[in-house]
């Protein structure tokens, strides 16, 4: 018994030892023109790997040389802790977070290494940044806030006797409650009403889509976490109901949604990766560089979804419209 | 003094399966002595313990100790009065503390518990002489904790924590019936030796006969809830308890 | 050794959550599941408490004050209301997560503007003297005779009663003083990572057993004393194996798997090694 205590403690003392000197990030000659990159990511997720995809293929793109350390916290708040701190202590030259609690935690982290997040949507009230044009940091980075506006618009455009709006969203998430807000501010002048339900666990789906699924003409789906797990759920209860269904993101689309006039986490990405070629390659300063938020939306649409609302493909709404596959 | 009036208990009241155990019972047991009480199973010893300490509560009657009514206090309150000996030797005990600890915490009953150092070292000599007393070593384990001891010791230290602040009235509920024969004899001449010194008013309940003669000044033996003998414990012969109680038993078979 | 040290500091944070756990589970035997809800209701305390301008050691300490209503609130659910304690801490877990919310209005505050108790020093350094002040605290009050009253009720309710006392009064401040350990440790994690936030809560029961559990396995002379010094000493190893599993740049979907295994390769090495001592030691412990 006290062999074996002494040979797990061993073992541990082994392994810090290991760690200390830190293999992993060894500089050969060739490797010297490479930039470092961390990756953290908050959790599984497609929109957040869509933007950690499209990041790795923009520098690609543009050329830039880099060296990709890739951590997925898995949800756990503490990992993204001791995450930030391994690439503080890698000296990466560079670390990218995605989604909110990864980029606090990175700014926990360091106040010198650059940190540029994606997949957040309110990097002021985050406190990421002092303010979207002038960060005032070593944060920058992209807001996944989508073009609200255009969107509920759609609704409109489609059926202009629309009204009230349903909304699902999960109350553990602060991006949502954002963009619930959002909706409120934007709807009156619109001539539409939101009918916002929260949950907390997605075993209150259902119920919560048969609480509104009679009170109200469409359902709007914001980028949650928790609604893209059950985006089927949705748009099949919607077309069951032949309500009117936008979203917030394309992917949504793609999962029965009818339609978004909206951004591609994928492009998001890419349009971070150009940031990070200015800070890398160009010098700059991560207080110089202005977060922004998505430049390109794109309207898409779901075919079979479509037909299932008997909706006429005719309408003005479609024109530049691309069908999603 | 203990005295019993007019107690009354069922269970089940107002079904099909109402059981009467007591009707206008009436019990009482005289101070400094040793009482044993006997019966067949069902004949109400132990539920007549259990209103006396408090864990179950007549629907009638009175309960008087030492001209205190005990009757209305809750189980709590009344074990400040009173001692009790469990059969199941974990009961009295806390296994996961030492003999010290638990002799401390009994030393303790009765004069409040506070955010103050529990073991008194000055009291551990007290505590030695106690254990002494017992003949069994125990006094020399007094950091040994209580899950370590056998049956026999628990019991016997159970008993010590039980009489340490000399209650008012000592309740032994088959306290040996749980351990064998030669540990059961070595509980019940230290139990004797105790109540005998300090002159304890003891009620004990005994599935033993014998143990209820040899061990006790008076003899009562209960069936269906009534007194059917009351003797003092000299003036009684096993043989005779025994003759009695199977006599009993065939006015059961006959009705 | 950056790491090591972060490890650490996370280990002596979570080490309060694990004594407060050490109190509710080990020695009252009661499941209290309500963890879950108080470990971040101490962070959103703090986060009001700090932004209504009081001082981060006087904010910290209110949240451990109030994060003992949690305690009071289950319990009650169990006796007032004779709900299966397991239930009455899963009821109490539900209640906090909209108590949270409702606190500060949001589900994540950033602490980034605020001090923290952090500043005054080493962050290292500072841990270890709240976690010593806290064991010593702890190991204290075991000793007195209420916390051995406390011990008693979690071994033997009977004997409690035979002493007069009223067991749920020590289960209530068991509850009480376990929940405000929970709470303080989440006040403390809070102003670490910098942010409050809602998901806090997630796994962290698993957090505090594993420490619980891992503790148990060092060394098995046992008093009540060094049972707080274990649940230290588990929750720092715990850590710093996750770490360890973090820096080696082990694939990122098997981070939660890893953190399940060392748990389960603690528990069977406990399994194991008391039942060597059991056939060693047959002879001699059992007579009487």
């Amino acid at each position: 018994m006290k062999k074996f205590s002494k040979v797990i403690l061993l073992g541990l003392v082994a392994a810090v030892l290991m760690t200390g000197c830190s293999v992993g990030k060894s500089v050969s000659a060739d490797d010297e023109n490479k930039f470092e990159i961390g990756i953290i990511q908050l959790a599984e997720h497609p929109a957040l790997d869509d933007a950690r995809r499209g990041f790795e293929d923009g520098l690609k793109e543009l050329g830039v040389d880099v060296e990709i350390s890739y951590q997925n916290a898995q949800g756990d708040l503490p990992a993204t802790k001791t995450i930030s701190d391994k690439f503080v202590k890698d000296e990466v030259d560079l670390i990218y977070a995605i989604a909110t609690n990864a980029a606090q935690s990175a700014k926990q982290a360091t106040s010198e290494i650059p940190v540029l997040f994606s997949a957040v949507t309110d990097p002021v009230s985050a406190e990421l940044v002092d303010s979207m044009e002038s960060p005032g940091g070593n944060v920058t980075g992209t807001s996944d806030l989508s073009p609200m506006d255009r969107q509920l618009q759609l609704f409109k455009d489609l059926d202009p006797n629309t009204k009230k709006i349903g909304i699902i969203f999960n109350t553990s998430e602060p991006n949502s409650q954002v963009q619930v807000e959002l909706a409120k501010k934007i709807a009156p002048g619109l001539g539409l009403e939101i009918v916002d339900v929260g949950i907390s666990n997605i075993n209150d789906i259902p119920q919560a889509l048969d609480s509104i699924v009679n009170k109200v003409d469409g359902i709007y789906t914001i980028t949650d976490n928790m609604v893209a797990s059950a985006i089927g759920l949705v748009s099949k209860k919607a077309i069951e109901n032949n309500l009117i269904t936008i979203a917030g993101e394309d992917s949504h689309v793609s999962s029965g949604i009818l339609m978004t006039d909206g951004i591609s986490y994928y492009e998001l990405g890419k349009q971070t990766a150009r940031m990070a070629k200015e800070i890398l390659v160009d010098g700059k300063s991560p207080s110089d560089i202005p977060s922004e938020k998505a430049i390109n939306t794109s309207k898409v649409f779901n075919e079979e979804t479509l037909n299932s609302l008997t909706i006429d493909i005719n309408n003005d709404v479609f024109k530049d419209a691309n069908k999603i596959d | 003094m203990l005295k019993i009036t007019k107690l009354s208990k069922s269970f089940n009241k107002e079904s099909d399966n109402e059981l009467h155990i007591f009707n206008d019972f009436n019990l009482e047991i005289e101070e400094n002595k040793c009482t044993a009480i006997i019966g067949p199973n069902g004949c109400g010893k132990s539920t007549l313990l259990n209103i006396i300490s408090g864990s179950i509560m007549a629907d009638q009657g009175e309960i008087m100790l030492d001209e205190n009514d005990i009757g209305k206090l809750s189980e709590e309150k009344r074990a400040i009065h009173i001692g009790r000996v469990h059969q199941d030797p974990s009961m009295g005990v806390s296994p996961s503390l030492t003999i010290l600890e638990n002799m401390s915490l009994a030393d303790k009953k009765g004069e409040g518990f506070a955010l103050r150092k529990l073991v008194n070292k000055k009291r551990i000599p007290k505590y030695i002489e106690l254990l002494k007393d017992l003949d069994l070593g125990l006094e020399d384990k007094l950091d040994t904790k209580v899950k370590f001891l056998s049956g026999g010791q628990r019991q016997s230290l159970s008993l010590i924590m039980a009489a340490m602040k000399f209650p008012d009235l000592l309740l032994l509920d088959e306290h040996t019936a749980a351990l064998d024969p030669k540990t059961s004899h070595v509980v019940m001449s230290k139990t004797k030796e105790l109540i005998d010194k300090y002159k304890m008013t003891t009620i004990m309940i005994s599935h033993n006969m014998k143990d209820a003669i040899d061990y006790s000044d008076r003899v009562i033996m209960l069936d269906k809830g009534e007194i059917v003998l009351d003797k003092a414990s000299k003036d009684i012969t096993e043989d005779e308890i025994m003759d009695f109680y199977r006599s009993k038993l065939d006015e059961h078979l006959l009705q | 050794m950056k790491l090591l040290i972060t490890s650490l500091e996370q280990g002596l944070i979570f080490s309060i959550l694990a004594m407060g756990m050490l109190i509710t589970y080990k020695i009252l035997d009661v499941s209290d599941l309500s963890v879950e809800g108080t470990f971040p209701f101490g962070a959103f305390l703090f986060a009001r408490f700090i932004s209504i301008g009081v001082n981060p050691i006087l904010s910290t300490l209110l949240a451990f004050v109030f994060g003992t209503m949690a305690g009071l609130l289950t319990t009650t659910l169990f006796t007032k209301l004779k709900i299966r304690p397991l239930l009455a801490g899963i009821l109490t877990m539900t209640i906090l997560y909209s108590v949270n919310l409702k606190i500060n209005g949001k589900s994540n505050i950033p602490l980034f503007s605020y001090r923290s108790i952090y500043d005054s020093g080493s962050t290292l350094l500072i841990l270890l003297i709240i976690v010593l002040v806290v064991k010593i605290l702890l190991d204290l009050f075991l000793k007195t005779e209420t916390g051995y009253l406390l011990i008693a009720t979690g071994d033997n309710e009977a004997l409690v009663k035979s002493l007069g006392e009223n067991s749920t009064k020590y289960k209530l401040i068991g509850l009480m003083i376990a929940n405000g350990l929970v709470a303080l440790s989440g006040a403390l994690m809070a102003q670490y990572q910098g942010f409050v936030d809602i998901t806090m809560g997630a796994s962290i029961i698993v957090v505090a057993l594993a420490s619980i559990i891992i503790g148990d396995t060092i060394k098995k002379k046992s008093t009540w004393l060094k049972n707080t010094t274990r649940a230290i000493i588990g929750a720092i190893i715990y850590k710093i194996i996750g770490g360890i599993a973090i820096d080696l740049g082990l694939n990122p979907n098997d981070l939660r798997a890893i953190n399940a295994i060392i748990v389960i390769v603690f528990i069977a090495y406990n399994n194991a090694a008391s039942n060597l001592f059991r056939f060693k030691g047959k002879g001699g412990v059992q007579n009487a």
